[in-house]
């Protein structure tokens, strides 16, 4: 009797879930809720950027002058890469994870203006870009929408940076630091679902192969696959 | 190995033993089919000053100035160096005293030459026994700071001097235009470029990047062996090495530049003694000042290829060597 009780129950918190999240907020079923996993990986892209220009000088008699051998402008190319990353729900709201970032952008020096003709000519290298980073996440589940199976988030957090160029001998690190706008589309309302998850925002790095020592803002973007337990 | 002026003024380093600048900043002796670089084996280097000054320079200025130019080579963070001053002497800067000393001559005679840099040193190791310094005091000369304008600075010329005192040869990181009677620094970015800026000028009492890494690669540290890399490779031209192309490493983050050259048939070069970072390399033909200021006139050196930029970014690691750069150029 006891038995047939609980089954009873059950039944009822199931059913009625799906009434609750339609006139409400979708709470996905059994998850995500607090002690879910969410792993998730896909792709990134991020635009280069120019990292300023350098005069190889002489120096002349006249204190005050240079003698201007060429002029190197150096650029960094777009950051296509990858990214994976694992969550932990603390409630339904709040979710951390952390992650993994890879990308090899291309580093390129425009040689040009050479005081003895020199051709003006490109060099490059191709750098591998690495970051381990970490997030707090808020899901805002109040603004769910596609019948509540698309939660937008809001995410915050900080990255260790470190660049490798060729060769693989010379390490650069630094710092990165992001907020992002993304959403989840859950295919499927289990405990263990699959999801497209799409995200963009604002990167801030700092150092690593950037000469630059103040932080530098960059838009990224990400899209990818999420899978839930 | 020749420093000049408008009109060409020459610091001239007579070599008592036959030693060809065969590495690119560093002089070397031939032993059998290898170069020993010159150096000091024996530390501190110690060295006397004549007590005697010149005309416009007291022995005591004198002494302040080669004291201090010491010291700037001295204070190379990298570089496993120490000098000491021994004392002042009477006698004149002559080779095979076994005293290094550092002293006024006149020698009209030697019209072009500012001082002169003389070595004995063991052919057989490239130690350097014993070295002296002449300042040509037919010249004008001065130790005011700030420079006096006709008169040649002393720490300026010494600082050079020194320098090949120490195992550096000439370095080739300058540009410069012919003139009537020779040629005219339109720019240098190394103490050690063979010719000289106008009298007056004090540029040359301070190091540039050029000198350090070539300093430090004569005598490095135990820190500059772990923290300082190399780039090597060839410079060819149609498939042939090139003798003698100078190359210069350009740090594209500090706009530093270090110059090497290819020292041999197959065109093999070295820069080492480099701050790790990214690096480009500019090719260009010794034609900034006299060949035999860097070379033996014996050997074929090729000024027949165009300036040219590599094009590649060139990576050096801390205490490591990046290899087999090969830098194409092609007849003028």
């Amino acid at each position: 009797m006891k038995n047939a009780a609980k089954l009873f129950l059950i039944s009822i918190v199931v059913l009625t879930l799906p009434a609750i999240a339609g006139a409400q907020v979708y709470s996905g079923g059994d998850a995500p809720r607090r002690g879910s996993f969410e792993a998730a990986g896909g792709g990134m892209f991020a635009p280069g950027f120019d990292m300023g220009s350098m005069t190889a000088e002489l120096t002349r008699s006249t204190p005050t002058e240079t003698f201007d051998l060429f002029t190197s402008d150096s650029e960094v190319s777009e950051f296509p890469g990858a990214f994976i990353r694992l969550g932990y729900y603390l409630s339904e709201s709040v979710s951390v994870e952390g992650g993994f970032r890879y990308a090899r952008p291309t580093l390129s020096v425009r040689l040009s203006g050479d005081a003895e003709s020199a051709p003006d000519v490109t060099a490059d290298e191709t750098v591998s870009h690495y970051l381990f980073e970490g997030s707090a996440l808020w899901h805002l589940r109040d603004l769910s929408f596609a019948s509540g199976s698309a939660i937008p988030y809001l995410s915050g957090g900080a990255g260790y940076l470190r660049e490798l160029h060729e060769g693989n001998q010379l390490v650069e690190t630094g710092q990165e630091y992001h907020a992002l706008a993304g959403v989840n589309f859950w295919l499927g309302a289990g405990k263990h679902r699959f999801g497209l998850r799409f995200e963009g925002g604002l990167s801030a790095r700092k150092k690593g192969f950037d000469p630059d020592d103040s932080l530098r803002m960059q838009p990224i973007v990400f899209g990818g696959v999420s899978y839930l337990f | 190995m020749k420093r000049g002026v408008l009109p060409p003024l020459v610091a001239l380093a007579m070599l008592v033993a036959t030693v060809p600048a065969l590495a690119y900043l560093k002089l070397g002796t031939r032993i059998g089919s290898t170069t020993a670089n010159l150096r000091w084996t024996n530390q501190p280097v110690r060295y006397f000053i004549t007590d005697r000054g010149t005309t416009g320079v007291t022995s005591q200025q004198f002494q302040n100035a080669i004291t201090a130019s010491f010291a700037v080579w001295d204070a190379v963070e990298d570089a496993d160096l120490s000098v000491n001053l021994t004392g002042l002497t009477q006698a004149n800067p002559t080779t095979g005293d076994s005293m290094t000393v550092l002293g006024y001559q006149n020698r009209p005679d030697l019209d072009r030459v500012l001082g002169a840099t003389n070595f004995i040193i063991d052919t057989t190791t490239g130690e350097i026994l014993e070295s002296d310094i002449f300042f040509n005091s037919s010249f004008p000369w001065s130790t005011d700071p700030a420079g006096v304008t006709g008169r040649h600075d002393v720490e300026s010329i010494a600082v050079h001097e020194i320098g090949h005192l120490l195992g550096l040869g000439h370095s080739a990181l300058g540009e410069t235009e012919m003139i009537a009677g020779g040629r005219r620094v339109l720019g240098a970015e190394s103490v050690m470029f063979p010719i000289a800026f106008a009298a007056g000028s004090i540029h040359d009492r301070t190091l540039k990047e050029d000198d350090i890494a070539g300093i430090t690669d004569i005598y490095p540290s135990m820190q500059s062996r772990r923290t300082r890399g190399s780039i090597s490779g060839k410079v060819t031209k149609d498939g042939a090495g090139v003798l003698g192309a100078h190359v210069v490493a350009f740090n594209t983050r500090t706009g530093a530049m270090v110059g090497g050259f290819s020292l041999n048939n197959e065109g093999g070069f070295t820069i080492a003694g480099l701050e790790p970072g990214t690096y480009t390399l500019r090719t260009e033909p010794l034609d900034d000042a006299d060949v035999s200021s860097f070379f033996d006139s014996s050997l074929n050196i090729d000024v027949n290829f165009g300036v040219r930029f590599h094009d590649r970014v060139v990576v050096v690691a801390p205490g490591s060597g990046t290899r087999d750069v090969e830098v194409k150029v092609t007849p003028k």
